[in-house]
């Protein structure tokens, strides 16, 4: 996705990266906020690439939250 | 969805109290120089789901007035003797700032009260830019300056590095009603304010910190130590929030306050 393809996304947009991601990295994740316009970003600390199977808990208030805020 | 307004007389002190919500519990501790009135944009956006309590400290809005001296341990008996005045056992607490101060220390010395905590741009000990910025408030004062440039110069150390991208409160430093002693004390307090690891260590709650990554008071350094000495618990950044991050993304920090309660209020 360029950073042009990036910034026609129009919709809300969360994004969500391990602190210790070493495929997607935090930088990769900056650079997806960075490119939609009015996203919003958090970082699980300590957490890798899987931290959505290991952390299945800290992912459902995030997804349930935003859904819930963008309803 | 009505709220409650309620003066409260405690053996230690007296406060005003807002309630609004259905739900679990949530007590809510404001910051240094700031009313309860602060929290209520996050509270109308989670009182469908969650029942939601928030005081005056001492020194701020109805709170009663500080006398010659004032600690974090004052301030977490306050809210001790406000949960147990309630009556209904172990409840959720979240802090923010030196409302975090509070709540962690809270929950350190009476874990009997706290099912969960939630500490929100915070700090075991002020750094010393953070002590910095505080002895610079009250020289605004010795100065004579309007409250409103101390206001103001809040507001400068609370935004991103986008700016100030929102409305500061009215009571976040109220000008109608600020009162430089009770303002004083309330900073020494957090000047006092240092949780030791071992101190850290004994909070059983289940924890969930949060800090803006801009925050240069209450760092997102700050919230590392916060989150690697007490156990269990987890840590967020939210990507260019500044200290007052709160204030500015009521939505975020609104459904990950809400989920964190929710998580942990399931009966077995």
């Amino acid at each position: 996705m360029t950073a042009q393809d990036l910034a026609s996304i129009a919709l809300p947009t969360l994004i969500t990266v391990g602190s210790d991601d070493i495929l997607t990295t935090p930088a990769d994740a900056a650079h997806l906020h960075r490119s939609i316009a009015g996203s919003t970003l958090v970082t699980v600390e300590g957490a890798g690439h899987g931290h959505y199977l290991s952390d299945p808990d800290m992912i459902a208030i995030l997804q349930a939250g935003w859904v819930h805020r963008n309803e | 969805m009505r709220a409650t307004i309620e003066t409260v007389e405690l053996p230690s002190t007296c406060t005003e109290i807002y309630r609004k919500g259905e739900g679990p519990t949530l007590v809510l501790i404001q910051g240094g120089g700031t009313g309860k009135r602060a929290w209520y944009p996050i509270i109308d956006r989670i009182a469908d789901r969650v029942h939601c309590l928030a005081f005056d400290n001492r020194g701020v809005g109805k709170g009663a007035d500080i006398g010659d001296s004032l600690t974090i341990h004052d301030l977490a008996g306050d809210a001790a003797e406000l949960i147990e005045w309630l009556g209904e056992g172990p409840v959720h607490v979240a802090g923010v700032s030196l409302g975090g101060m509070i709540a962690m220390r809270l929950a350190s010395e009476r874990p009997d009260l706290v099912k969960t905590l939630t500490l929100h741009s915070t700090t075991a000990k002020r750094n010393g830019r953070g002590q910095d910025a505080a002895d610079f408030r009250m020289r605004i004062l010795d100065l004579g300056l309007p409250v409103d440039v101390l206001r103001r110069f809040v507001a400068l150390w609370s935004e991103g590095a986008a700016g100030l991208t929102w409305n500061i409160p009215d009571d976040v430093v109220n000008t109608e009603s600020f009162d430089r002693h009770n303002y004083e004390m309330q900073m020494e307090a957090a000047r006092g304010h240092h949780m030791s690891v071992e101190e850290l260590n004994r909070i059983t709650s289940p924890t969930l910190i949060t800090v803006g990554s801009d925050d240069i008071l209450t760092t997102p350094e700050d919230a590392k130590h916060l989150w690697r000495s007490i156990p269990g618990s987890r840590l967020i950044k939210v990507q260019g929030g500044g200290h007052g991050y709160y204030i500015d993304d009521p939505d975020l920090v609104a459904m990950l306050q809400a989920g964190w309660v929710a998580q942990h209020s399931h009966t077995p």
